[in-house]
This record gives C-alpha cells, sequence and structure tokens, in this order.
C-alpha cells in the first residue's frame, strides 16, 4: 500500500543518495526544506518542495530553482538555490537569502523544482503569475541587497569590539 | 491515537505523499507514497476520527465489505506506527 523512503537522519550521506535514488524510481521528490538561505520563498522545515528532474536535453533558465549536488566542507549537500546566470555548460546559482554566486555545473544539477508549498498554500513555479512577479522583482534587487547585508555585516563586526552580542545572541542555526 | 506533529499530507501530480517538517523531520528524511485507502485513513486520524469511523468511510467510499476495510486500515495504521508518524 505505501512505499517508506525514510532512512537514518543521522547518516547524511544516506539520506542524500535517497534523493538521488527516489528522483530516478519515482520520478519527483517531495521534501522540506533545511536553512534559511531561500527565504523569504522557502522557511526551515516549514514549507514543502517537489522536485522533478529536467526533461531529456532542457537546461534551467534564470529564475529556475535547481536541487543540485555540492561538495561543502568535504561532505555531500543537496542545495536549493536559484539560477541567476546561464552560461555554456554551467549556471550562476545564488540562494534568495544569499549573496555569494555559485559555479554550477550541468552535471551537477540533479532536478528543478517545479511546485511548493508554502504552508498549506499550493504555487506551480512554471504558471504562476505572482511567484514570477516575486522571483523577478527579487533578483532585480539583489544589488540593494548586496549592499544592504555588507553594511549589516561591517556593523556587525564594529559593534562586536564592544562586546555586543547580535540581535539574537544563543540562538543556534537550524 | 493521532498523527504526530509536523507530519502533512501532500497532493502531487497524480500522487499522494506523506513528509515531514518541522521537528519530525529531524528524525524523518524521506516521503511516503499512499493510495486513496491512505488518504482517507491519514485525513480520519488528522482529524481526530476513531478506527471505527475510518473503517465506516472506507466501507462506504469504496464499497467493500467491512472486515475487508478494517483489515486495510488497520495495516495502514501499523505501517503508520512502524515509521514513527502516530502519538498513540
Amino acid at each position: 500500500m505505501t512505499d517508506a523512503f525514510g532512512r537514518d537522519p543521522e547518516s547524511t550521506s544516506v539520506a542524500g543518495g535517497d534523493i538521488e535514488r527516489v528522483l530516478r524510481e519515482e520520478g519527483l521528490f517531495v521534501s522540506t526544506t533545511v536553512g534559511i538561505s531561500m527565504w523569504p520563498m522557502l522557511r526551515n522545515r516549514r514549507d514543502t518542495i517537489v522536485i522533478r528532474p529536467l526533461p531529456g536535453g532542457e537546461r534551467l533558465s534564470v529564475g529556475d530553482v535547481p536541487l543540485y549536488r555540492a561538495d561543502i566542507a568535504g561532505h555531500r549537500r543537496y542545495v536549493l538555490h536559484r539560477v541567476v546566470g546561464v552560461h555554456d555548460g554551467w549556471y550562476a546559482i545564488r540562494g534568495d537569502n544569499c549573496i555569494t554566486t555559485e559555479h554550477v555545473r550541468d552535471a551537477q544539477v540533479l532536478g528543478r523544482l517545479d511546485e511548493f508549498y508554502r504552508g498549506s498554500r499550493h504555487v506551480t513555479c512554471g504558471s504562476s503569475r505572482v511567484y514570477r512577479l516575486y522571483w523577478r522583482t527579487w533578483l532585480a534587487l539583489w544589488p540593494a541587497r548586496w549592499c544592504w547585508k555588507h553594511a549589516r555585516a561591517l556593523v556587525g563586526r564594529f559593534l562586536r569590539r564592544f562586546g555586543w552580542k547580535g540581535l539574537h545572541p544563543g540562538r543556534g542555526p537550524f | 491515537m493521532k498523527v504526530k506533529q509536523g507530519f502533512v499530507m501532500r497532493d502531487v501530480a497524480d500522487q499522494t505523499v506523506i513528509i515531514a517538517t518541522g521537528e519530525a523531520s529531524k528524525t524523518f528524511q524521506g516521503m511516503i507514497r499512499v493510495n486513496e485507502t491512505g488518504k482517507i485513513v491519514w485525513s480520519g486520524l488528522a482529524d481526530g476520527q476513531t478506527v471505527d469511523q475510518i473503517v465506516d468511510k472506507v466501507t462506504a467510499e469504496f464499497d467493500v465489505e467491512r472486515a475487508k476495510a478494517a483489515a486495510d486500515v488497520e495495516t495502514f495504521i501499523g505501517k503508520m506506527r512502524e515509521n514513527g508518524f502516530l502519538d498513540d
């Protein structure tokens, strides 16, 4: 009646291997996301993503949100960020809440975000005008966001010299 | 008996899946595909219905014998319990 894909959560690599197998065997992958790099669109452990493999030969477009394989600090990770530039054999990719642009090769891309639930609200990426307006606006605001984040970091570093502990002291990541 | 906080059911194209969000996603990372019977059972438990009420619903929806419906419902509940989706 049901198929279970849950695995031991302490073994990130096993969970990661499952993503690729599920995409290959089921043709889609549904999960929640961890982290704040795609805020405000996706919130840590609150929203639901639906990933499907790209149809054969199709490339991503600016605005698409691919799921790709990345090696971060020696660990295999599966990352969901947005395409901000399309190039020959690779993409410029950046999280909605990030200012660093990543270089991601075609071969790293496992699939694309086709739908998501923000809470209980369902969004189809390819057809939602509100969603298209959101990402176009958000990308257009990047220069201002870049300036804001750098200014905030500078002010934070300056204040920490005088013992300031940050806006949310003691609060860990996810 | 009720569904643990954080487990949600989502309709995706022609499939229905259950995934974990929130705190539940720290211990369960995957997706469970469910069929029509599973959808009714899940929705029933999420709404606080008893097993008997859920069996009644399955019997009415699929026009099957109550014994068969009860067996299917118990099987699905057993799988949910195995995967840690339920608070007893």
